[in-house]
């Protein structure tokens, strides 16, 4: 369960001040899909940051899971980050150095998860996107739709309870398009928490409840019937 | 995790391109040079420490004149070491004499004659392997290494050359001169190389002493107490202060020697064992400085190479921001990161040292020819292995865990961004680019200065002509063999000497002048010659008259300038002086002629006539035919000592030996200022490869908005080379300083003038330009679509 009160986020520099976030309330319920809609720059980025654990508020309160987390240290939420969050980006953020294997596996080096049940597990969320069949190719030597398949892989391999995903068909064509939100929907219907930032109408379409934010204020919500 | 880790770290070096060759060269190229000069250092501090008693060892040193006058010698008469072994000194446990065998060099074992070094050879007492207690015997027996009066010890090395076995104990050696047979009594182990003591054969005192002469009122060798060619070594008994040792010395030689003259009596000090090489009589650690500055030498290398390498992986940080971001965002902590960049240093390094250790094995031979070290640097000691593993983790402390820190805690929505690197660490390159021509143009300073007064050096007047010279050691024979060459075509003069010019002279204070002022007593150098030397050798009178030939001049002198300026004498023409006890008086004043090492001044040298003493021959060949003279030396040598081998020296090489010591630094500075300048150029090379990728956007923009091509390098190199200067003008000053303390060394040196900074920063500057011009030209040519497209 995730709820933000009055969520700010400012970015200061010397001569100017940007709110980016100007007093969000959110509510996300375990299981839910969750897309966030808006044009550029009204804070849509910000506001998953903060949810992710990447970036702290710079006022209001942020529940996530029962625990207050908008004070906590950078080591703090990597802590409760680890495991509990995976991420899908716009531009997949692949490392180019490893393979497909090992990008899979990362999470769970650092979950220190034992060598047996890692490799089962990889092996579970490659067969699961169907990309087992390139375990042992780099990055660079994917088609668009491989790479974002293998970062979903990536992001569901340690069972996080919630997905967030940054405008994860901004890359890719329509077909890899759709392949992509089929998969995060049957996540979904597994019980996952999907929270995902979009332009398209048709990928917010998968989703339960649309945010729209303008400003750094939501605007409005409109839920799925 | 370790597996990943490291595979990881290994695809990141190999596909890091020339990144990762500039890394890893350039730490292999200061790993290895760096290694090997501690390694010298190393040996070079650790001299005389193998005997097992080193610091309770001394060698008793003397001081002679008082004031101004006043000198240290590494050596006393043999009475002092015979009051020392006497055991009626209080507080000395052991003592023992070492000294230079000049009374022949001809060994015969079998069929062979050997003509060796003089420095080779020696006499000892019979207890000298007990009383250092570090020299190896292989065969025979410490306590008594010359069983019999005519026994011998070798060095491993020599027995193997005389007999062909190591196992030589028993074998006889026959001394040509007087058809003496030896036998070998001891073999040692070869001395180390950081053994100040090196003869290989050794004869016992007792033969040194059978062969005495006697010395005006002394008779036996061990009353002699006015010959000083004795080392003479104590080993004190725990707790015992050394200087109270050599006050009783003092007092006993005061006691034996009556003399009324306080002038004429020297004292003695002592000087630990373990200090001997680096340290002078006087206790000038003339040997120390440079021990200091090589390894000074060494960590200013290898902080070039270190700040190489945090600057090229910090700029490189960049690129990796979103690796780092990523990482972080599916879990890994800052304390994952470093070590996984720490790994990453340390497989560099470790491929580094591997070059490096390559690197050594390529440059031993160079390492020998200039350090004239055998250098022990096997794998298989484990000393070899320390130094490595601690210059590595030295290395990894000084430039891994700076940039480990650094991108370890790069934030992580920034770095998704690809933005890792902010303003500060980019100040922070600047000033280690500063650091590190600074040091670049420090050392091409000094490798200019050291050019400049070298040359200086070689081309000083000498105040004589050397060319075509060539000496022979005649010993008694010399007059027969003068006369033999002086009717050859091939040469136009002979002369003869004591000795030949740089190999010392003897020196005494046994003098007396007119106008002396009572109790004055300083050393003066003594050479006899022929008549016709100071004419012939082409010195310049520029006083009174030669000598003439025959027995008139037999009581007149000729001295130098410097001689009648110390002894204070006006119109010395005429003016009563007694050398030794030969009355005389000074005929001519001989200008300043160098004999001795540009770091002394010209000592005063008095000239006379003995020619029993004319012990080598000077040939000055006519400059067309100097083979044939040396074809025709060697078969008038061959018919007159068909035992002896043909030896000769020129002058020249023997001027350039004084010089060797000055050359071999500056050979040093030239490598060494070369590998810092590479170095400092990858490093350059590295950075401004980086920043004209991280300004691509910014070219293209410019070169869309009209900019020309010249515009943009020029703008890149600016930057760069505003660095450089400033760190010209910070190296400049501290360089001049140090170079200037060094010239001081010197009795005769250059100054330093202006142009020599202008030279040192144009080649920095030169050198800079070129490096940086190269990137700065490949990225203003690039197509702007592309540049802007990359953004």
């Amino acid at each position: 369960m995730i709820q933000t009160v009055n969520l700010q986020k400012l970015f200061a520099t010397e001569e100017v001040e940007t709110t980016a976030l100007n007093g969000i309330n959110m509510d996300v319920k375990d299981g839910e899909f969750v897309a966030i809609m808006g044009p550029s720059g009204c804070g849509k980025s910000t506001l998953l940051n903060i949810i992710g654990l990447l970036d702290n508020p710079s006022d209001g309160q942020y529940n996530f899971y029962g625990t207050e987390v908008s004070k906590m240290t950078e080591r703090e939420r990597a802590q409760l980050r680890k495991g509990s969050i995976g991420f899908v980006f716009q531009s997949f953020n692949l490392i180019d150095e490893l393979t497909v294997y090992e990008n899979v596996e990362l999470p769970l080096l650092y979950l220190k998860t034992p060598a047996e049940e890692r490799k089962t597990r990889v092996e579970e969320a490659l067969n699961r996107m169907n990309i087992m069949h390139r375990r042992n190719h780099f990055p660079q030597q994917l088609s668009g739709g491989q790479q974002q398949r293998t970062a979903i892989a990536r992001a569901v391999v340690a069972k996080p309870k919630l997905i967030l995903a940054d405008e994860p068909t901004g890359n890719l064509d329509s077909k890899n398009g759709e392949e992509v939100m089929k998969l995060l929907g049957e996540l979904n219907d597994e019980g996952t928490t999907i929270i995902m930032v979009t332009h398209s109408p048709y990928d917010a379409g998968f989703a339960h409840r649309t945010v729209n934010l303008f400003d750094g204020k939501v605007v409005t919500e409109n839920i799925r019937v | 995790m370790l597996t990943n880790t490291l595979k990881l770290a290994w695809r990141n070096l190999t596909a890091g391109g020339w990144y990762s060759v500039l890394n890893v060269g350039g730490l292999a190229v200061v790993l290895a040079v760096s290694v090997l000069l501690l390694w010298w250092v190393k040996d070079e501090l650790t001299f005389d420490r193998f005997h097992p008693a080193a610091d309770r060892i001394y060698r008793i040193n003397s001081r002679h004149g008082t004031g101004a006058d006043e000198q240290y010698w590494q050596s006393c008469p043999a009475p002092i070491g015979v009051a020392a072994m006497s055991g009626r000194v209080p507080g000395i446990e052991k003592a023992t004499r070492l000294a230079g065998l000049y009374d022949f060099n001809s060994l015969r074992a079998g069929n062979q004659t050997y003509a060796e070094k003089s420095n080779d050879l020696g006499y000892a007492d019979e207890n000298f392997l007990d009383v250092f207690g570090g020299f190896r015997v292989l065969y025979g027996n410490i306590a008594q290494p010359f069983p019999t009066p005519n026994s011998v010890v070798l060095t491993e090395a020599m027995a193997l050359k005389y007999f062909g076995t190591a196992n030589a104990v028993g074998k006889t050696l026959t001394v040509v001169d007087s058809n003496r047979v030896f036998s070998v009594g001891a073999v040692l182990a070869d001395l180390p190389d950081n053994s100040s003591y090196h003869r290989k054969i050794i004869f016992p005192m007792s033969l040194r002493k059978r062969l005495f002469t006697g010395n005006g009122p002394w008779k036996l060798m061990d009353d002699d107490w006015g010959n000083f060619s004795f080392a003479t070594y104590v080993k004190v008994a725990p707790g015992v202060d050394p200087a109270r040792v050599a006050k009783t010395l003092t007092d006993i030689q005061n006691k034996a020697r009556n003399t009324s003259e306080p002038g004429q009596l020297s004292t003695y000090t002592t000087q630990a064992l373990t200090t001997l090489h680096l340290y002078e009589p006087d206790g000038h650690d003339t040997g120390l400085q440079q021990v200091r500055m090589m390894g000074l030498i060494a960590l200013l290398l290898l902080s070039i190479g270190c700040i190489n390498y945090v600057n090229l992986t910090t700029a490189r940080a960049t690129r990796r921001a979103r690796e780092v971001g990523v990482r972080k965002v599916v879990g890994a902590e800052s304390g994952h990161l470093m070590g996984q960049l720490l790994v990453e240093s340390l497989l560099t390094l470790a491929l580094s040292l591997v070059l490096a250790v390559g690197l050594i094995q390529l440059m031993i031979p160079f390492y020998r020819d200039l350090t004239g070290k055998t250098l022990g640097f096997s794998l298989l000691d484990p000393q070899v292995w320390l130094f490595l593993v601690g210059a590595l983790l030295v290395t990894l402390l000084l430039a891994g865990v700076y940039p480990a820190l650094l991108i370890a805690r790069f934030d992580p929505i920034r770095s998704l961004r690809g933005r890792g690197v902010t303003g500060s660490q980019a100040g922070l390159r600047r000033v280690l680019v500063v650091t590190q021509f600074a040091l670049a143009t420090g050392l091409i300073f000094s490798t200019l200065v050291i050019g400049n007064q070298l040359s200086f050096l070689q081309k000083r007047e000498l105040g004589f002509n050397k060319t075509h010279i060539f000496t022979i050691q005649t010993n008694d024979k010399t007059e027969a063999f003068r006369k033999a060459l002086a009717n050859e075509s091939s040469v136009e003069h002979t002369a003869s000497a004591t000795t030949e010019l740089t190999s010392g002279m003897g020196s005494t204070s046994d003098t007396e002048w007119d106008e002396k002022t009572p109790g004055r007593n300083f050393m003066m150098n003594q050479m006899s010659v022929s008549h016709n030397f100071v004419q012939d050798m082409g010195m310049t009178l520029v006083a009174g008259r030669n000598f003439r030939e025959g027995k008139a001049d037999s009581l007149s002198f000729i001295v130098n300038e410097t001689a009648i300026r110390d002894m204070g004498i006006s119109n010395p023409i005429g003016k009563r002086f007694k050398l030794h006890d030969w009355n005389g008086q000074i005929i001519g004043v001989v200008k300043d002629f160098v004999f001795s090492s540009a770091r002394e001044k010209v000592p005063p040298t008095i000239l006379f006539l003995r020619p029993e003493w004319n012990g080598t021959l000077y040939v000055r060949a006519t400059g067309q035919n100097t083979k044939q003279a040396l074809a025709t030396a060697e078969r008038i040598w061959k018919q007159n000592s068909p035992q002896y081998p043909f030896e000769y020296r020129f002058l020249d090489d023997a001027y350039d030996q004084l010089y060797k010591a000055e050359q071999r630094t500056g050979q040093l500075f030239r490598f060494f200022a070369g590998i810092a300048i590479l170095i400092s150029c990858l490093g350059l090379f590295g950075l401004a490869a980086y920043t004209a990728e991280q300004r691509t956007k910014e070219i293209g923009v410019r070169k869309v908005l009209g900019a020309s091509i010249p515009s943009i390098v020029g703008l890149l190199s600016k930057d760069f080379l505003t660095l450089v200067g400033v760190a010209i003008v910070i190296a400049s000053p501290v360089a001049w300083w140090a170079m200037n303390n060094w010239l001081h060394e010197f009795a005769y040196q250059i100054s330093i003038e202006w142009w020599v900074f202008a030279l040192a920063g144009l080649l920095a500057v030169g050198i800079a330009l070129l490096t940086v011009s190269f990137q700065s030209i490949r990225a203003a040519l690039m197509d702007p679509v592309k540049s802007l497209r990359s953004e």
